[in-house]
């Protein structure tokens, strides 16, 4: 799974965490939820079918897409490297995304048709053309915050980006849960971020110059405050 | 006059406005209701086209199932699965089996593109939609129709791609109903010009696609102008503001005056782009009256009921010509006919009987103005004529009528009253009374002079029993009524009429009769006369006078002398009645016209006595004016007259005079019961007999006309 266009510098001397994740299935994108509605007048027709078990048709998000895990430390992160930020299928990937202040999301588009991709309730990011094949610049302003993304042209674009001044580190699960994050030694604070919103209990880390690996999976599938 | 001609042009006229009215109201109705009917049947095309479109999908949908159960497709989606990167080979094996499913889809519900998606929303393999061969990790599994599919669902939608719309169908690929979907087919079918021809075809409804704020296609059906949907490109950003567009279908938007839409969103990704399509129908408008003339077809001029449009018509015009015709023409031909026999001098008056309304009343004008020329020129005036006094009193019981008069066989007359001058004899069967006093009244004071041409005094008084005077021979003499009538001078210098007397009615128009008209002999009863004679007036002064025949009022019967009123002429003796036919009873006692014109004496039928005493005892100065009247005679006329036969031809002529008599009498509303021809006849007949003896003319030519409401007979001589 392709994860975000850019990563976060790793330091010479940082190590890796590895983990996983699972309550993923219950994790279910917005967008998706509400163009299921009949009153959302997104379809004629909508209807199971009948030989695919009830269990698989759970409308359950894309965790290499959707997912983010994000490692805070005690200080403020400085500026991390542009992002790349692909613009295709009717959504982004990845869809959400935890920086720190200063960083340069690049949203490029690869359909072959233009996007035009706006922050809500923010006007100074309004609605632009983003023809085929190009990009359109922006930067995580200072302080914490969290921008909505979305595209004029397609609802069902939403991109979500946190911007978490202690965040060292974010990684995307892959297809069987497992993530990995590259640390310099200290302690962190692994939180994991669906549409925008934490998702899962914060987990403490102590990084240190070898791979450590989490005893305990991630569990994404209940609030952040423990509660199912 | 010519009420019904303006009635009818009032009617007419009432026609008109109220057609003019009616088109009206029908053009306002007509409008109302083709608004009414355009948002009605827009309202219908546009649902109509959203259950096109719904089919449609479903159509799609179930086409699909052929991808959806495709061997090639499902292994190539199984063998992109949990893989990073998608071989070629992959997807050059998954591209034809899309290719060959391609092909098996029936060919309304061919897609423009389908697309082999794994689950994780990568296209495997795609065919139709090269564009996006430009872009290896292209992906389709964000949108929802494609999400849903991978995750087990069925859907339709409609996207907006570069501002094209497409119709969208994804199923699930399955493999193992124990797995998860192996990934989804996806069609795509291009909202273009042929898809809109087909929905338009099978709606038969115009309609055009918009996303975006811009008309993306259109098509119309047959008989509607596409350009008309230009001013869509207008309409559609004004779209934003419409609450009913907002919740899926908007009211009837006019594009122009002619032309109206309604908009409906399309259900699917587009709706969110306020995408949609319009449907469009043109408002059919009558400008005007004229307007359903410029809107007709042939169709519409052939259904058009002619028969009944030229039957309205044509009664419109032959009720308008008949009613003049009736009302204007007839009358005024009838007037020109009279008038050219009045100046043929058939006529001496027009016929009023002929006459209707105004027409009767210029008539009567005419005629009163002929007579008071006739006045002016010192002639006599005709005078109406009682019927009764024609032909005697009109008996009591009902089988005796107006003709009914005593006849040589009839049982005798009432005796006369007592006294001079009465009557012994049978009562004539029409007895002229002459208006003024009897010849055979009371001598007295003789009536005024007439003025004597070329003489100063008075003519000198002939008496009945001298021989007429010459005149009379080659000119009856009028028979002045009343014996008095001056006469102007100039009367003589009008000799080109025959002047047949004229007797007058029952004191009508005349003087009083002088105290001793009383015993003035009538005509044929002068010896009876014993006043002086009235002043003779020559015969030259009655030349262009006519003659009437005193009729008015009905003769009564003899009255005693002594029931006389006043100045009423007396009766002469029986033995001085010498009128030989009681039909005319000369009329002044010494007038020198009667004294002229009346014939030589003529003995008095046996019994007769003095019918014209009688009658002139009977006439009562009551002032009746109806009398039969013996016009004058256009000497042309006349002269024609001589060359007639003998008055022994004169049934034929008599039997059309009955006839008019009974039919004028029918229409003035008097009984014709018992009035048969054969009394009709023999009362004619005795006075033309007197007529023609007193007068020396060769015949008398009868005619019937109405004075005051009542038919009345006319006598005039002819002489050669």
């Amino acid at each position: 799974m392709v994860l975000a266009g850019a990563t976060f510098c790793a330091t010479a001397v940082a190590g890796q965490v590895k983990g996983r994740i699972f309550g993923q299935e219950k994790l279910i994108p917005d967008e998706y939820v509400e163009a299921s509605k009949p009153d959302s007048h997104r379809f004629t027709w909508r209807e199971p079918s009948p030989t695919v078990r009830a269990e698989f048709r759970a409308l359950s998000g894309t965790p290499s897409r959707d997912l983010c895990i994000a490692a805070l430390s005690a200080n403020n992160a400085p500026a991390h490297d542009p992002m790349l930020v692909r613009v295709t299928g009717g959504h982004t990937a990845p869809t959400t995304l935890v920086v720190s202040p200063g960083t340069r999301l690049s949203f490029e588009n690869h359909d072959p048709f233009p996007h035009r991709l706006f922050v809500v309730s923010n006007a100074a990011w309004g609605p632009e053309t983003i023809e085929s094949g190009r990009r359109r610049e922006w930067s995580a302003p200072s302080g914490a915050g969290r921008f909505e993304f979305r595209d004029e042209l397609f609802p069902s674009v939403r991109t979500y980006v946190v911007v978490e001044p202690q965040v060292a580190d974010i990684a995307y699960p892959g297809r069987d849960g497992a993530f990995t994050l590259t640390l310099p030694a200290g302690e962190f604070v692994l939180k994991a971020y669906f549409g925008g919103k934490q998702v899962g209990r914060a987990v403490n880390v102590v990084a240190k110059e070898r791979t450590i690996e989490l005893k305990d999976p991630l569990n994404v599938g209940e609030a952040p405050d423990g509660k199912p | 006059m010519m009420v019904l001609s303006r009635i009818w042009y009032i009617i007419l006229s009432l026609l008109l406005g109220v057609g003019i009215y009616v088109v009206y109201l029908a053009v306002g109705q007509y409008n109302r209701r083709n608004a009414v009917a355009m948002t009605e049947e827009l309202a219908s095309d546009s649902q109509t086209v959203g259950w096109a479109l719904q089919i449609d999908a479903r159509k799609r949908l179930d086409s699909l199932l052929i991808g959806a159960v495709d061997k090639g497709v499902q292994d190539a989606l199984q063998a992109a699965n949990a893989k990073e990167q998608i071989q070629a080979k992959v997807k050059e094996d998954g591209h034809h089996a899309l290719v060959a499913v391609l092909e098996k889809i029936p060919a309304d519900w061919k897609p423009d593109a389908l697309f082999a998606v794994d689950h994780d929303g990568r296209v495997v393999s795609q065919v139709g939609y090269d564009a996006a061969n430009a872009f290896p990790d292209f992906e389709l599994g964000g949108y929802p129709v494609v999400f849903d599919a991978l995750h087990g669902f069925m859907r339709d939608d409609t996207w907006v791609l570069g501002g094209r719309l497409y119709r969208v169908a994804a199923r699930p690929v399955e493999f193992d109903a124990t797995q998860p979907p192996l990934g989804a087919i996806v069609a795509m079918r291009l909202v273009d010009k042929r898809f809109a021809q087909d929905l338009s075809k099978r709606t038969r409804a115009s309609v055009a696609f918009f996303a975006n704020g811009q008309r993306v296609v259109s098509s119309a059906v047959e008989g509607f102008d596409e350009n008309q949907l230009a001013p869509l490109d207008n309409d559609l950003p004004k779209l934003a503001g419409d609450k009913e567009y907002g919740e899926g279908r908007s009211e009837v938007r006019l594009l122009s005056d002619d032309v109206g839409v309604m908009y409906a969103r399309v259900l699917g990704d587009a709706w969110e782009q306020g995408a949609g399509f319009a449907v469009a129908r043109t408002r059919v408008k009558i400008d005007g009256p004229l307007g359903f003339l410029n809107g007709a077809d042939d169709k519409d001029k052939q259904s058009v009921n002619f028969l009944l449009i030229a039957g309205v018509v044509l009664a419109g015009i032959f009720g308008g010509l008949g009613l003049s015709l009736l009302e204007h023409s007839m009358p005024m031909r009838e007037m020109e006919r009279q008038a050219g026999r009045l100046r043929r001098g058939e006529f001496d008056y027009f016929q009023l009987p002929r006459f209707r309304g105004a027409y009767r009343t210029i008539a009567q004008d005419v005629n009163a103005g002929v007579e008071r020329v006739l006045e002016k020129g010192g002639g006599a005036v005709r005078k109406p004529a009682d019927l009764e006094s024609i032909l005697g009193p009109v008996p009591a019981q009902p089988a005796m009528s107006a003709f009914s008069f005593p006849l040589q066989d009839a049982p005798p007359p009432r005796p006369p009253p007592s006294g001079p001058g009465s009557n012994p004899g049978p009562v004539g069967p029409v007895a002229p009374v002459m208006g003024g006093p009897s010849p055979g009244a009371a001598p007295g004071r003789p009536p005024p002079p007439m003025p004597r041409p070329g003489g100063p005094g008075p003519a000198p008084a002939t008496s009945p029993q001298s021989p007429p005077a010459p005149p009379v021979q080659s000119s009856p003499a009028l028979v002045s009524p009343g014996g008095g009538f001056p006469q102007a001078p100039g009367a003589a210098s009008s000799p080109a009429i025959l002047s047949p007397a004229i007797v007058e009615p029952r004191g009508m128009h005349a003087p009083p009769p002088p105290p001793h008209a009383a015993d003035a002999p009538l005509a044929g009863a002068a010896p009876a006369a014993k006043g002086p004679p009235p002043p003779r007036v020559p015969a030259s002064t009655m030349l262009g006078m006519g003659q009437h025949i005193a009729g008015g009022g009905g003769a009564p019967p003899p009255q005693p002398a002594g029931a006389r009123p006043p100045g009423l002429a007396r009766p002469p003796t029986g033995g001085a009645a010498t009128a030989p036919n009681p039909l005319f009873t000369p009329g002044g006692p010494a007038s020198p016209s009667r004294a002229q014109v009346t014939p030589p004496a003529v003995p008095p039928a046996p019994g007769s006595g003095s019918s014209v005493a009688r009658s002139t005892r009977e006439l009562p100065d009551d002032g009746d004016d109806e009398a039969t009247v013996v016009a004058q005679a256009p000497s042309e006329l006349l002269a024609r007259s001589a060359s007639e036969p003998k008055p022994h031809g004169d049934t034929a002529e008599w039997m059309a005079v009955y006839d008019d008599f009974v039919r004028t009498k029918k229409q003035c509303g008097e009984p014709t019961d018992g009035l048969t021809f054969e009394k009709f006849q023999t009362t004619l007949k005795k006075n033309r007999d007197a007529l023609m003896q007193r007068h020396s003319c060769k015949r008398v030519r009868f005619s019937v006309y109405v004075k005051e409401g009542r038919a009345s007979l006319k006598a005039t001589p002819v002489r050669d």
